[in-house]
């Protein structure tokens, strides 16, 4: 088949920039894999603290997941078919995990949540809890750093859903949990799937504000991206093979969300 | 407050990386103003002491810009065996660049400082610690570096030595976040350089002189590194009367 | 089927500042207002605030007695006021099926889902659409959506009907047997029943009395043969001086009467409706030569004179309108009494089945 002539419209001299971008974002990946120990993989990948941290991090990632949906869902909703005061303010304040450096966001909910913050003080008198270092603390940190995902995916969603379906809805004698329900929620219902899986991907790879909130223990919180760095300190090839399994986990995410998230055609 | 946020930054990760590489080469090469430049990579630990010799010696070399790339000592290590243009290795354990002094990768190195290793504990020690022994009360947050940096390789001597059964509720891959667990008072001790003490918001439990707490500061000139010549005068410095008093003034023995 | 039975009707002042909208409506119940309006009158925007969607600026909405909205203490919501209601762009709900959609309102009141399947059943039956039932909308043409869109209002047992363009976008044979269904089911329907349209054919067969909107304004109100007869602005005379007979077709003739009309038509037979514009309707002095097969001679019975144009009502054998110019009724001398030859093109007659 005989490609159709069209005419140039975008200058020469950018396709050659867009290649210079394609090798940058290529050549790290092919560093990474041609450095991959194949034949030691197994071994790497099966040794006890790998498998913790990938239990770890199979742990923290769904349970950041859920927390997103059980917090962000609402604030995604209400973002959206709610008009409030300060409700800009609200919109960039979600976005704030996204920009921010996650290290900063782990030392922020250290000093909210830590033994000594201002929430988790009194938290620690009245039950005893400590969040820092705990499990629970890694699946805080992923999901501060990962509920943007969520927030941003689903209320664009919602924002581009005619209001008007559900106010049909409401004629038909629908109360608003119906509409939530049955008309709203199924509506996004693929924009929710593919926002958890962002939300996900982005848990699974935290590392900043994990590290600094949480700490790094060997089965508590080391998860997978702190299983490399700590393993790039003294077993580079253990490093490489770790990076390797997210890289596939990475391109896996993508495959699932081709054509919703990134356009094929 | 604004000193642990700087802290927490200094425990950024820095993943060794070509990326990394192009980055210190990218430093090296920012003396656009006709200096020379002269890079020197030093262990975290050495931030402040290293900050002021590197201003004393340009005071003294005006033709002369240092520039410091401060890390954990095995990642800088790292970046120097993956090509990053480093002229002088401040190392903050001998271990760490065995290899090094083993494979001639340093011209010439020497041992240029000591420290040692102290209970670090949050001001006031809330938790009452008075001994090595208080670190196995399972009441306690107690944390330690990684078994991969020095310092926690360190600290598991002591340890040993003392035959003290820590369970650490983080082994942090940086003693600076180490310390800045310490400060915002998460950790109810932990072990530290004593250098880190006077410049952070902590109080110290010292440990006892009986155990093997001391550590030893390495210093060389990469072999076939840029500027081997300024950075054999840079390290000359580092040993002078000036560089010894400094380093002493930062709690560093010698 | 019908929960409630209805007692009154729904009376509105509507006033919706954002349209520059300001109409009073009094809709009987067991009745059909038509409301007609070119594009853009504001027939949506008062249809939206009657269902609840639009809370009026100014104004109130009273439903058999009951406060609805009254622009500032009372506003009954959308779920509570038990309108069925068909949007213009229908809204049908994309995921779920036809059954679904129709079962939409009776599940949202609490009945099972069976026995709102079932329920739901039944009304695609009596809508002709049964064989649609397990069809997402969006597989569906413009007629049968709308037929669902009509059965899901139906379904919910509404104490009003608000229907929106419901003969829009549907093309010619499908309008046909769709407005046959609509007018079966709004005979049968007790309460209050709206009909926006701009057809005004659709008025005229399905409604019982027409409401004119234009620029937000009522222009008019009356019978369907009040406003055609008796226009009272251009958008109307335009529309509503279409004469509109409704007649028997037989292979290219319909017969009104005693009079029978050539026509380009001849597939159309049994009950149509046949539509003439008055600038189809030519006048002659002497006899016309010539193709025109309708030719005949009739007297004047009155002269309109509208701005350019001149509006001539000719007498028996047709009641029909003519529009000529100002100097055509100089040189042809047509004054009320005046004996002039009619001739209208086949081709200019609308037939179209009843």
């Amino acid at each position: 088949m005989r490609r159709r002539p069209r005419p140039l419209t975008v200058p020469r001299v950018l396709h050659l920039a867009a290649g210079l971008a394609v090798g940058y974002l290529l050549v790290p990946l092919v560093g990474l894999v041609g450095n991959v120990p194949w034949r030691e993989l197994p071994r790497l990948l099966g040794d006890p603290l790998v498998l913790d941290a990938m239990r770890l991090s199979a742990i923290t990632s769904i349970g950041a997941t859920v927390l997103a949906a059980v917090l962000g869902l609402p604030l995604a909703v209400v973002l959206a078919r709610s008009s409030f005061p300060g409700r800009r303010l609200v919109r960039g304040l979600v976005l704030l995990p996204l920009v921010l450096p996650p290290v900063v966001g782990g030392a922020a909910l250290l000093f909210a949540l830590g033994r000594g913050g201002i929430l988790g003080a009194p938290l620690y008198r009245a039950t005893g809890l400590v969040l820092p270092f705990s499990t629970a603390g890694a699946v805080l940190a992923a999901t501060f750093v990962s509920l943007p995902f969520l927030v941003v995916t689903v209320e664009a969603a919602l924002a581009g859903l005619d209001p008007r379906r559900e106010l049909a809805a409401a004629t038909l004698g629908a109360g608003s949990w119906t509409i939530l329900r049955r008309v709203t929620l199924p509506a996004v219902a693929p924009s929710v799937a593919s926002g958890l899986l962002l939300t996900w991907a982005r848990a699974l790879g935290e590392f900043g504000a994990t590290i600094t909130f949480a700490g790094n223990l060997p089965g508590r919180t080391r998860t997978l991206p702190l299983a490399v760095f700590v393993a790039l300190e003294h077993d580079r090839p253990k490093a490489v093979a770790l990076g390797l399994l997210l890289v596939v986990v990475a391109l896996g995410v993508l495959v699932a969300l081709r054509g919703r998230w990134w356009r094929t055609s | 407050m604004s000193r642990s946020w700087r802290r927490a930054r200094t425990a950024r990760p820095r993943l060794r990386s070509p990326g990394i590489v192009v980055l210190v080469a990218l430093l090296a090469a920012c003396g656009g103003d006709g200096r020379t430049t002269l890079t020197v990579s030093a262990a975290a630990s050495l931030a402040d002491a290293f900050g002021e010799i590197e201003t004393a010696f340009e005071a003294r070399h005006p033709d002369v810009d240092v520039i410091l790339n401060l890390g954990g000592s095995a990642t800088l290590r790292e970046q120097i065996l993956a090509g990053a243009p480093v002229s002088v290795f401040a190392s903050a354990d001998l271990e760490t660049v065995s290899d090094f002094v083993e494979e001639g990768r340093f011209e010439r190195w020497v041992v240029f400082a000591s420290n040692r290793l102290t209970i670090g504990v949050p001001a006031g020690n809330p938790a009452g610690i008075t001994s090595l022994r208080d670190l196995a009360r399972p009441d306690l947050a107690v944390g330690l570096c990684a078994p991969e940096v020095p310092c926690g390789r360190v600290a598991r001597r002591v340890l040993d030595a003392a035959g003290v059964d820590v369970r650490p509720v983080t082994e942090e891959l940086d003693v600076r976040a180490l310390v800045t667990k310490l400060e915002a008072g998460e950790l109810d001790a932990g072990l530290v350089y004593r250098t880190d003490v006077p410049a952070a918001a902590i109080d110290e439990v010292p440990l006892p002189t009986g155990l093997p707490a001391d550590t030893e500061y390495v210093i060389g000139v990469i072999s076939g590194g840029p500027e081997s010549e300024l950075a054999g005068r840079f390290v000359r410095f580092v040993r002078s009367r000036d560089g010894e008093r400094i380093l002493e003034r930062h709690g560093f023995g010698r | 089927m019908v929960a409630d039975v209805v007692t009154g009707g729904l009376e509105a002042r509507v006033v919706v500042e954002r349209a520059a909208l300001d109409v009073a409506l009094e809709l009987p119940p067991g009745r059909t207002v038509a409301l007609l309006g070119p594009n853009g009158a504001g027939k949506s925007t008062i249809l939206e605030a009657l269902a609840g969607v639009l809370p009026l600026d100014e104004g109130r909405i009273v439903f058999d007695g009951v406060v609805f909205d009254d622009a500032h203490r009372v506003f009954v919501p959308p779920a509570e006021r038990r309108f069925g209601v068909v949007f213009q762009d229908l809204l049908l709900f994309d995921h779920l099926d036809v059954v679904e959609n129709v079962a939409f309102g009776l599940r949202a009141r609490g009945m099972g889902r069976t026995a709102a399947r079932r329920r739901a059943e039944a009304w695609l039956e009596r809508l002709e659409v049964l064989a649609l039932a397990r069809r997402r909308p969006t597989e569906l043409s413009g007629g049968e959506a709308r037929r669902i869109a009509l059965a899901r209002a139906l379904a919910a047992e509404p104490r009003a009907l608000l229907l929106d363009e419901p003969l829009g976008a549907v093309d010619v044979t499908g309008r046909i047997g769709l407005r046959r269904v609509l007018a079966d089911h709004l005979a049968a329907f007790p309460g209050p029943r709206l009909l926006i349209t701009h057809d005004v054919t659709d008025a005229y067969l399905l409604g019982d009395l027409v409401v004119v909107v234009e620029g937000g304004r009522v222009v008019q109100r009356g019978t369907p043969d009040d406003i055609r007869l008796r226009p009272r602005t251009r958008f109307v005379a335009d529309l509503a001086a279409v004469d509109l007979f409704e007649g028997e077709a037989h292979a290219g003739t319909v017969r009104l009467g005693d009079f029978e009309l050539t026509v380009a038509d001849t597939a159309a037979s049994g009950a149509v409706v046949v539509r003439i514009h008055p600038r189809a309707v030519a006048l002659h002095a002497e006899r016309p030569a010539g193709s025109p097969r309708n030719v005949w001679r009739t007297t004047i019975d009155r002269v309109e004179a509208q701005g350019d144009r001149v509006r001539l009502r000719l007498g028996a054998p047709l009641a029909l309108t003519a529009e000529v110019t100002p100097a055509a009724v100089a040189t042809l001398g047509l004054r009320p009494g005046a004996a002039v030859w009619v001739a209208v093109k086949a081709t200019e007659i609308d037939v179209e089945a009843r």
